[in-house]
């Protein structure tokens, strides 16, 4: 069973701790490196190339991806075990209309479009790699955690990277499950206290709603 | 960076010179973001007392969005990209 992060020590040797199993770890660092690759889709933005999931989380390896779209009947048809539907690549294209990616690279400005436009031309790019670096590196510092152990240790830097990461996770898991309001956010939650195993978007509500309780330790603690 | 067109039109417009309109910072209400999270940004971001961080982010939740900062347009586009980079739904325009 998860613990949230706490405080640990003080002054120079501070540190946020958290207790993991590793599914849990796997599945959290899974998902980092979904929202990553859908930044940027063919690795160019980070020099360490992303590493391969990490078993025991295959069975999630389609939740960004694909889950917007459960519905289409080809999707189905691949689940079915059809080999009729057309073939998926292996990674899509990166895609700006993405809705996804809309929110995680908003427009900067409502008002102006021309201003909007400048505003991207000057920071998209660095956004994006500043974005998948903070999604690689925490990643890391999950898959870095000894395999038998539940402990996650993190230094103040690590334990910002980690808690901004989580959000832009959120973010993307938040656009593919369609949760645009407050309202949405209740429905999800219930939703997801009703997960079953057949359900992707239940299962992907209950997702949703565990990083949120696991954000939710680590900025309570967190010292600006 | 880009020049500001508050600056164009100090330049070009001659006889029709307006005050000098600064620009703001805005930061929209979603459903996503913790609550808990956007004070800990706006705090450990601007420097804002954790009362003012807390005021702020009362304004986004409630009123569905807030002026976090104010001044010059590269300013503003400055404190837009890196609270963008922390997940939050900012954008800049010029204070009407």
């Amino acid at each position: 069973m998860a613990r949230g992060f706490k405080r640990r020590g003080r002054g120079r040797s501070v540190s946020y701790a958290a207790s993991l199993d590793s599914f849990e770890r796997h599945l959290v660092a899974g998902l980092l490196r979904q929202v990553g690759t859908l930044l940027d889709p063919d690795g160019a933005l980070t020099r360490a190339a992303t590493t391969a999931p990490a078993a025991g989380a295959d069975e999630f390896d389609g939740i960004v991806a694909g889950l917007g779209d459960l519905g289409r009947a080809d999707l189905t048809a691949d689940a079915a075990g059809g080999g009729e539907g057309p073939d998926r690549p292996e990674r899509a294209a990166y895609d700006p209309d993405d809705p996804a990616l809309q929110r995680l690279l908003p427009s900067g400005n409502r008002t102006d479009e021309e201003a909007a436009t400048e505003f991207r031309r000057l920071t998209e790019a660095s956004l994006r790699e500043r974005k998948v670096t903070n999604l690689r590196t925490s990643a890391d510092l999950l898959d870095a955690v000894p395999e038998a152990d539940d402990g996650v240790s993190l230094r103040p830097d690590q334990a910002l990277t980690f808690l901004v990461a989580l959000t832009d996770v959120r973010l993307v898991l938040a656009s593919r499950l369609g949760l645009e309001t407050d309202e949405d956010a209740e429905r999800l939650h219930h939703l997801a206290a009703e997960a079953e195993p057949d359900n992707g978007e239940a299962q992907a509500a209950a997702i949703y709603d565990f990083l949120t309780w696991l954000q939710e330790t680590l900025a309570g603690c967190l010292r600006p | 960076m880009s020049i500001a067109p508050v600056q164009e039109e100090v330049t070009s417009a001659g006889v029709d010179v307006e005050p000098d309109v600064p620009w703001i910072t805005l930061v929209w209400n979603d459903p996503v973001n913790l609550m808990s999270y956007v004070t800990f940004v706006f705090q450990s971001y601007f420097g804002y007392s954790k009362s003012k961080a807390e005021r702020l982010m009362m304004d986004v939740h409630v009123k569905g969005r807030a002026v976090v900062s104010t001044g010059s347009r590269e300013k503003m586009e400055i404190d837009t990209e890196a609270l963008q980079g922390y997940g939050l739904w900012a954008t800049f325009q010029k204070d009407v």
